[in-house]
């Protein structure tokens, strides 16, 4: 169980994230959705530690401020938005870094580290990229390099900042299906979306912000209304069904 | 001290190993001669050593005491093997004494000294009193203390001369060194303008030591005598091209100039007087 | 490592070792070079003396200066940088002029390493002053910059003012970098200053490698960038301060280094130290033995040499398609 109480991150005057308070639960997706500056991928940097913010997180009852360095890392695993590579190392490399809090300085990698490393690969679908510097992949196949590289470390809190966002069709549901299958298996995901369908179809938890504040949060049906797409995002939304799974497309903006 | 201990062995063990022979066998000491030998590795040091030790105390002087632009005793030294100034080369000549100028070669002064040579380092010389306090250390290194008394007395005899002849009225002087670089105070060359009987201009106007000075300023400064002193004239070079600026010229046709070379003052030596001599035949 | 990386590592100290060993065979007289040591009665001398701390500097300043280019270039993920871009050695130069400038250098044989190594201190202190509180990589490295230029300009003022042409002359040799006539007591000297130095470079290679993926996925991996940073400017300012003090400036082998050995061992910056402190030890050592090799006549300086040997490689390596720079295996 991850806790967050009274999480607020301030830059200067501008208030990102307003107190907030939440409570995840280990098995669970989450969709972290809302609109551009909503506060997103600050709340997501401040359970990763990686700014200073106010308030408390913990994860099984223990303040992760309380942990040191590596055994944090070792329990939140976070995929920035930014897909950075800066040296031309092989996709393989790149995947083997999310193992560096199993290890010691001038450790080499183990047995557990290699057979992470191949799974976190077969999860996202790049063991045929194993050898190619990340120079000359993709976008989409260096975003999923990267994703695999998050999941090596294999935490039980994975933070995911759009973890989907320059994938094929394909890649975006296997990508998904991935995702959630992590979190069943003993894992909390909390994954930044903007494709609302996606959300509703592979998360079980919708978490709605806008202006750093929770406006919403519980099942997709519950969260991802029509009134509340066209109160927070301004756009009127499509709301189909599929196989009794809702279909949402954002159809128009309103007049501001 | 065992670190000096292991590398000796370490040493020894090497010699072993690589036994090759040596190219280069060390000379002599000069035993026979009762005096101690002297390899010298500055150019000013060089110049003094010619002067005042025995030919044959000296084992060694640098190669710039055989280059003519730089050097007073080019020929003298000639005669000698030259020096680059390393401790290696100084070893293989195994000299009782070096002598050094007190700025040039720290690494290598200190390591002789280390090795256990004595090595002597001599201040650059201002005044006259430097040159005469130099000549007598070179002479007490190189165990002749009676030929530097000699050469001082005569120094300072020639002194007295020279500033017993001095013109009443001291004549306004600036020197022009290649680059558009003078001479102030605290300098050989002022030093010697002095004992000229000239002013220096460069002096007055508050330059210590050595600083430079554009053709603007120079003109400016209107002296009646102009003393060119050059640098390896026949090589082409920005700092040459200054002493052929035009405007330059033009002062220089219309004023006394004199020509002295820069070996005269860039060592202090009892030779350094003659520049005296030079500068006062250019007189207007 | 690769194990592939492992033998070519290894071949490389071994290639070093090599250097270390042409560099105690060869001696320079005033005829040129001397292969051996001359008579029986003078070689414990000049070898204990003269060539093995000459090799050993070179082995250590080279290795110093390829390893902290390595770091450096992990560090701010550039491979421009290079181990004189932190101030520490403009610092370590203008400690080293002032000994000159106030005639200490004389009689004491340590003033002028000593003096190089307190201006390194001294431009690594400020620079924690001006930016270890934020911490930042722009302000450290904007500071540094700042640093190195004022230090540049220090010693150019000294230079103006020096006691003599002569002093004047020495310091620009001087900052040309020579191993020429150095002692034991110098390699004495350096070493408890380069020894952390290269154990904080060494710490810091897991935070490179972590670097390679952005600041904050540093971060997030419990590898904080700002001790890695702290760990790597420090580790140079150290080391590389030190060699500097006793060497001069020895330019282009940080540089050039790292260059030269990423076609052979990959990007990841930790897979780079280890290399780079061989090679960088490697063509110091070549460059200082071919000082000797040359026609007879004063002595080249190593920073000449260096850039000499190195700028033909980097010219090939930077002209080459960059595909066909990248690791092959």
């Amino acid at each position: 169980m991850l806790t967050l109480e009274d999480v607020r991150v301030r830059y200067g005057a501008h208030e990102a994230v307003r107190p907030c308070s939440l409570d995840l639960a280990v098995g669970e997706t989450v969709a972290l959705v809302g609109p551009n500056g909503a506060g997103k991928s600050s709340l997501l940097k401040a359970i990763a530690g990686l700014l200073a913010f106010e308030g408390r997180v913990a994860f099984r009852g223990r303040p992760l401020a309380e942990l040191d360095a590596r055994a944090r890392a070792r329990t939140v695993a976070y995929l920035p938005q930014a897909r950075t590579v800066h040296w031309p190392i092989a996709a393989r490399e790149v995947v083997a870094l999310g193992r560096l809090p199993h290890r010691a300085a001038g450790q080499r990698e183990s047995e557990a580290d290699a057979a992470a490393v191949e799974w976190a690969m077969r999860q996202t679908d790049v063991p045929a990229l194993a050898a190619r510097p990340v120079d000359r992949l993709s976008g989409g196949e260096r975003a999923r390099v990267l994703l695999a590289r998050a999941l090596a470390v294999q935490a039980p809190v994975l933070l995911a900042d759009e973890p989907v966002a320059s994938l094929d069709p394909y890649h975006q549901l296997t990508i998904m299906a991935a995702l959630a299958d992590y979190a069943r298996r003993g894992a909390l995901v909390v994954a930044v979306l903007h494709d609302l369908s996606l959300a509703a179809r592979f998360c079980g938890r919708v978490i709605l912000m806008q202006d750093g504040r929770v406006v919403g949060d519980g099942a997709p049906a519950e969260v991802l209304r029509a009134e509340a797409l066209e109160r927070h995002y301004g756009v009127e939304p499509y709301i189909g069904s599929h196989e009794g799974q809702r279909v949402i497309v954002p159809w128009r903006p309103l007049a501001k | 001290m065992s670190i000096a201990l292991a590398s000796t062995r370490a040493a020894r063990l090497a010699v072993a190993l690589l036994a090759l022979a040596g190219t280069f066998a060390a000379r002599p000491a000069g035993a026979d001669i009762g005096r101690p030998t002297v390899a010298s590795i500055n150019l000013c040091a060089d110049q003094l050593v010619l002067t005042v030790a025995d030919p044959e105390q000296i084992l060694t002087v640098s190669w710039l005491a055989a280059d003519p632009e730089e050097s007073l005793l080019a020929e003298q030294a000639a005669r000698y093997p030259l020096n680059y100034g390393s401790a290696e080369e100084l070893l293989r000549y195994a000299p009782d004494v070096v002598i050094a100028g007190a700025y040039t070669g720290a690494f290598t002064r200190a390591l002789l000294r280390r090795l256990g040579y004595r090595v002597v380092e001599l201040e650059p010389e201002v005044t006259v009193a430097d040159i005469a306090a130099n000549v007598r250390r070179v002479a007490e290194a190189v165990g002749r203390p009676a030929r530097g008394a000699a050469l001082v007395a005569a120094l300072e005899e020639r002194v007295r001369r020279l500033e017993a002849t001095r013109p009443a009225v001291p004549v306004d002087t600036v020197i022009v060194r290649p680059g558009g670089f003078t001479v102030g105070r605290d300098n050989l060359a002022h030093t010697l303008l002095m004992l000229a009987g000239l002013r220096n201009v460069a002096a007055e106007r508050g330059l210590d030591r050595w600083g430079s000075l554009s053709v603007e300023a120079l003109l400016r400064s209107d002296p009646q005598l102009l003393v060119m002193t050059g640098y390896r004239d026949d090589q082409p070079s920005l700092a040459n091209a200054v002493l052929r600026h035009p405007a330059l010229l033009a002062a220089a046709r219309e004023r006394a100039t004199v020509t002295v070379p820069a070996a005269y003052w860039s060592c202090g030596l009892p030779q350094s007087l003659d520049a005296v001599e030079l500068l006062r035949r250019g007189l207007p | 490592m690769t194990t592939r990386g492992v033998g070519r590592c290894a071949a490389l100290a071994v290639l070093a070792a090599a250097a270390a060993a042409a560099s105690l065979a060869v001696g320079r007289s005033s005829g040129g070079a001397v292969l051996g040591l001359g008579g029986p009665d003078l070689a414990p001398a000049i070898l204990a003396e003269i060539r093995l701390p000459r090799a050993l500097l070179g082995l250590l300043v080279g290795g110093t200066l390829g390893l902290c280019g390595a770091a450096l270039q992990g560090l701010l993920r550039n491979p421009l940088a290079e181990p004189g871009l932190l101030g520490a050695s403009s610092g370590a130069a203008f400690g080293a002029v002032l000994v000159f400038y106030f005639g200490l250098a004389g009689p004491q044989s340590l003033a002028l390493p000593a003096g190089g190594v307190a201006g390194a201190l001294a431009a690594l202190a400020a620079l924690y002053a001006l930016a270890g509180r934020r911490g930042d990589f722009l302000t450290v490295i904007l500071a540094g910059i700042a640093l190195n230029a004022l230090a540049a300009a220090l010693t150019s003022l000294a230079l103006n003012f020096a006691p003599s042409p002569y002093a004047a002359l020495e310091i620009l040799f001087w900052m040309l970098g020579s191993l020429a006539d150095r002692s034991l007591a110098h390699v004495w000297l350096v070493l408890p200053l380069m020894v952390p130095g290269w154990i904080m470079l060494a710490a810091a290679a897991r935070g490179l490698d972590a670097l390679t993926l952005g600041n904050e996925t540093a971060a997030s991996l419990g590898l904080d960038p700002r001790r890695t940073l702290w760990l790597v400017v420090g580790g140079t300012a150290l080391a590389v301060g030190a060699a500097v003090a006793v060497t001069g400036v020895v330019g282009f082998v940080g540089l050039v280094v790292p260059h030269l050995l990423r076609p052979l061992f990959g990007f990841r910056p930790s897979g780079l130290l280890l290399p780079s402190f061989f090679a960088g030890a490697l063509l110091t050592l070549v460059a200082d033995v071919a000082i000797r090799l040359m026609p007879p006549g004063p002595e080249l300086k190593l920073g000449v040499v260096t850039a000499l040997l190195g700028a033909p490689f980097f010219l090939h390596l930077v002209m080459r398609p960059r595909a066909a720079a990248l690791p092959g295996d």
